[in-house]
């Protein structure tokens, strides 16, 4: 019958001879029965949920940022300082990140038409991209806005208020790298968790920009993200497409569950904007730094400039390993955990194959990936049956689900 | 060596859909002069016709890589690659120059434009990179090559040039809270060289200096994306030359109505480029294939005796002009794979599609 009618609503359907196909085991080929990522966007349980618990983080920490940074416009208002005017500004491009994420979050489980035929799952993706743009360019903000304070030479900076305003700063941002950090099964460990060998840059959001240009938009988010992430970054990607084999995971404090697990992976949109958080906190580190010593010895000037380099130069480092993950899967290129060699060498070892030619292997977002390739048998096979087991030796061992195999005899 | 290796690599040049006439072409009249030599579409043999015994990984042409190095590829550079060179080195010289100026005599406007174009120089030596990172021959663990480096890095132009418009919008609603505008007029004659070196930029260029163009290789985005890129900036000049004439001409509130104008028309003239870049890399079906031909197809497939049904045909483009597919057959007992699967491809390729894989299922 129909088998695949509700499953795949943009195909079109001619069913001839409805006898014939109804003893076959259509569905078993396609998405099996594993949980569809491709049909079921918005219905599987499992994404469902778990897109509901980051959309949930991510809607929070909008709140308090906006409720923060109103805080500082009617302080900064009251008290006349740019400063914390600025660092309002700053919290503003951090609404703005959270803004990106969340959208990409809510978009990407949109159901897959005929035009996007692969579903919306691509936008979580391009969506972390712009955001990783949007930090470079506030780190870039940043650095000229403090050679430009270095050239004009403002005369008083006011150590103790940089101080201030950047712990006030740091304060918010480790709330909020908190609540995204967070997993409620917290069997990863990651985020702020301590002691895990990675420094732990929270440093405090300090607001260099004590009475200067008030249009300076808030750059301080690049800086801290990337530490905690880069060592996160690493368990998650080494997590997802392993189901059987124990991940391996440098962390250490996952629960292993047996059977195909599906990773306690941290979106990416959650953490880009984990990201953002604590390379804010990274550079408010930087900030407090740099206010204690001016605060202390008011003639060291440049001071201000080094730590903003140095802080903004740490940022983008921490950028650069979210950014590689991001160019793979916007390449098309083989994610990382899958061994293509070892693939096609396990394929050509079976006894009716004869080679495998066009083999592609490409991911939709991290952690959805699809394979195509041509297999060549020998004239006398099955074809059927080589369809099947080599369907089956895919999804047993690289747990790839979606796959297109065309065979053809030799 | 081209024939016989894998499906992808036969046809390069096939045209689909257009013919010369189309006024929208008219921008690649003497760059495609030598493609149009060619015959519409030059397929030579089936595409499913493979030499035995060839492997995809066993074939010295893809075991070891050619030895690529961005430096041979930036040697043997064709014209468009030099011509962004050249527009680079001016635009570096350029800010150079204006910053040295700026840090001597101490002022705020020439130091941030130097700043500005500091940026737009990075992106682009960024596509000059990508164009030529994406002539490297497609790896073990790029099976699709790097053409895609062109679109991602149209893509990063366009996002920039929207940050772009959104920073001026930003600086007229300042313009228009603080009500002190004399510190536009020593940018003048910073903002005069700069349109020039950016009227240079659009001339170098000046076959993608449109909004909306059909883009049949990978490469016309990238032109296009670094073609738009320096129309914004020579935009953005001169509206500052004009805000500051205006200003001079003692017009109340200048600077915001041009600065918001300047915004305005940078914002209309890269969506298009960021719409149809965003479309590739999000794996849309391709918009040069319309969904009427697709379903045609599907209706001729499937009006074949032997196959039951047509599920997942999914398409994507790679890079524009470059389609891939994969399309599931449910098809009787005992059909000759071979046929089907000619029939198949042959009809795919005449709608422009090189790369498909069939699945048929008994």
């Amino acid at each position: 019958m129909e088998v695949q009618n509700s499953e795949h609503p943009h195909i079109i359907e001619v069913s001839r001879d409805a006898s014939a196909v109804e003893g076959h085991l259509a569905g078993s080929k396609f998405c099996g029965t594993a949980p569809c990522w491709f049909s079921d966007a918005k219905t599987s349980s499992k994404e469902a949920k778990e897109r509901s618990a980051s959309t949930w983080k991510l809607l929070i920490a909008v709140v308090l940022c906006i409720i923060f940074m109103s805080v500082e416009v009617v302080g900064g208002i009251k008290a006349n300082s740019l400063a914390i005017l600025t660092d309002a500004a700053h919290l503003l491009s951090d609404v703005a990140a959270f803004a990106i994420s969340l959208f990409s979050l809510w978009a990407s489980g949109w159901e897959a038409n005929p035009r996007q035929s692969y579903g919306f799952f691509r936008i979580e993706i391009l969506g972390a991209l712009v955001s990783i743009q949007l930090i470079w360019l506030l780190t870039g903000i940043i650095v000229y806005e403090a050679i430009a304070r270095l050239i004009y030479e403002t005369g008083e900076v006011k150590g103790f208020l940089m101080f201030v305003v950047s712990a006030f700063g740091l304060v918010v941002n480790i709330a909020m790298a908190i609540l995204l950090g967070h997993d409620h099964g917290h069997g990863h460990g990651q985020g702020h968790s301590h002691g895990h060998g990675h420094r732990h840059g929270h440093g405090g959001d300090d607001h260099r920009h004590e009475d200067h240009d008030p249009t300076h938009k808030g750059h301080k988010e690049t800086l801290g993200i990337g530490l905690g992430i880069g060592t996160h970054d690493h368990n998650v990607e080494a997590d997802h497409t392993k189901p059987l084999l124990s991940t391996s995971n440098s962390e250490g404090k996952k629960k292993l569950k047996g059977g195909p697990k599906q990773k306690k992976q941290r979106n990416i949109n959650v953490q880009g904007a984990y990201l953002h958080v604590l390379g804010d906190s990274i550079q408010s580190v930087g900030v407090m730094i740099g206010g204690a010593i001016i605060w202390y010895k008011p003639e060291w000037k440049i001071i201000d400039l080094i730590c903003t380099l140095i802080f903004s130069a740490i940022v983008l480092s921490t950028t650069i390993r979210m950014l590689r993950n991001i160019l793979d899967v916007l390449m098309e290129s083989t994610p990382r955990e899958i061994d293509a060699t070892r693939l096609e060498k396990g394929l050509c070892e079976m006894d009716e194959v004869v080679a495998i030619h066009e083999l592609h292997i490409w991911a939709i977002t991290v952690g959805k990936v699809l394979l195509a390739c041509h297999v060549k048998i020998k004239p006398d096979a099955d074809a059927d049956l080589v369809l099947d087991k080599v369907i089956e030796y895919i999804r047993r061992e690289y747990n790839i689900s979606h796959v297109t195999i065309q065979i053809e005899r030799q | 060596m081209e024939k016989s290796s894998s499906f992808k690599y036969y046809t390069q040049q096939s045209d689909f859909g257009f013919n010369t006439t189309d006024r929208r072409l008219a921008f690649s009249r003497q760059a495609s002069f030598k493609e149009s030599t060619k015959p519409f579409l030059s397929r030579t043999s089936s595409s499913i016709d493979i030499p035995p015994g060839f492997s995809y990984f066993n074939d010295k042409s893809f075991g070891e890589p050619d030895k690529f190095s961005i430096f041979r590829a930036l040697k043997s550079m064709n014209r468009p690659m030099k011509r962004l060179f050249i527009l680079i080195s001016l635009n570096v010289a350029y800010s150079t120059v204006e910053m040295a100026i700026g840090l001597f005599t101490g002022r705020a406007g020439l130091v941030s434009d130097a700043f500005h174009l500091t940026f737009g120089c990075g992106l682009l030596t960024f596509s000059m990179f990508a164009m030529a990172a994406s002539r490297q021959k497609p790896d073990i663990v790029y099976t699709y090559g790097y053409k895609r480096l062109e679109v991602l890095s149209a893509f990063t132009n366009a996002l920039f040039l929207l940050f772009m418009s959104f920073s001026i919008a930003v600086e007229a609603l300042h313009a228009f809270m603080q009500d002190e505008s004399e510190h536009k007029h020593y940018l003048i004659v910073s903002a005069v060289t700069n349109l020039l070196v950016n009227l240079i930029g659009v001339w170098f260029f000046r076959n993608y200096a449109r909004i909306n163009i059909v883009y049949r290789k990978a490469e016309d985005m990238n032109y296009h994306s670094v073609c738009l890129h320096v129309l914004a900036d020579s935009i953005r000049s001169a509206g500052l030359i004009l805000a500051s004439w205006f200003l001079s001409l003692g017009v109340q509130n200048a600077e915001v109505l041009c600065l918001g104008l300047v915004s305005v028309a940078v914002f209309m003239l890269v969506m298009p480029l960021f719409k149809t870049t965003g479309g590739i890399l999000l794996q849309m079906a391709p918009p040069s294939i319309p969904a009427s031909a697709l379903s045609k197809c599907c209706r001729q497939v499937t009006s074949r005796e032997d196959v039951f049904e047509v599920s997942q045909a999914r398409f994507w483009a790679l890079v524009p002009g470059h389609v891939v597919g994969s399309i599931s057959l449910q098809v009787k007992e005992g059909t000759d794979d071979h046929s089907i699967l000619q029939f198949v491809h042959g009809l795919y390729h005449d709608l422009g599609i090189q790369d498909l894989t069939v699945q048929t299922d008994y």
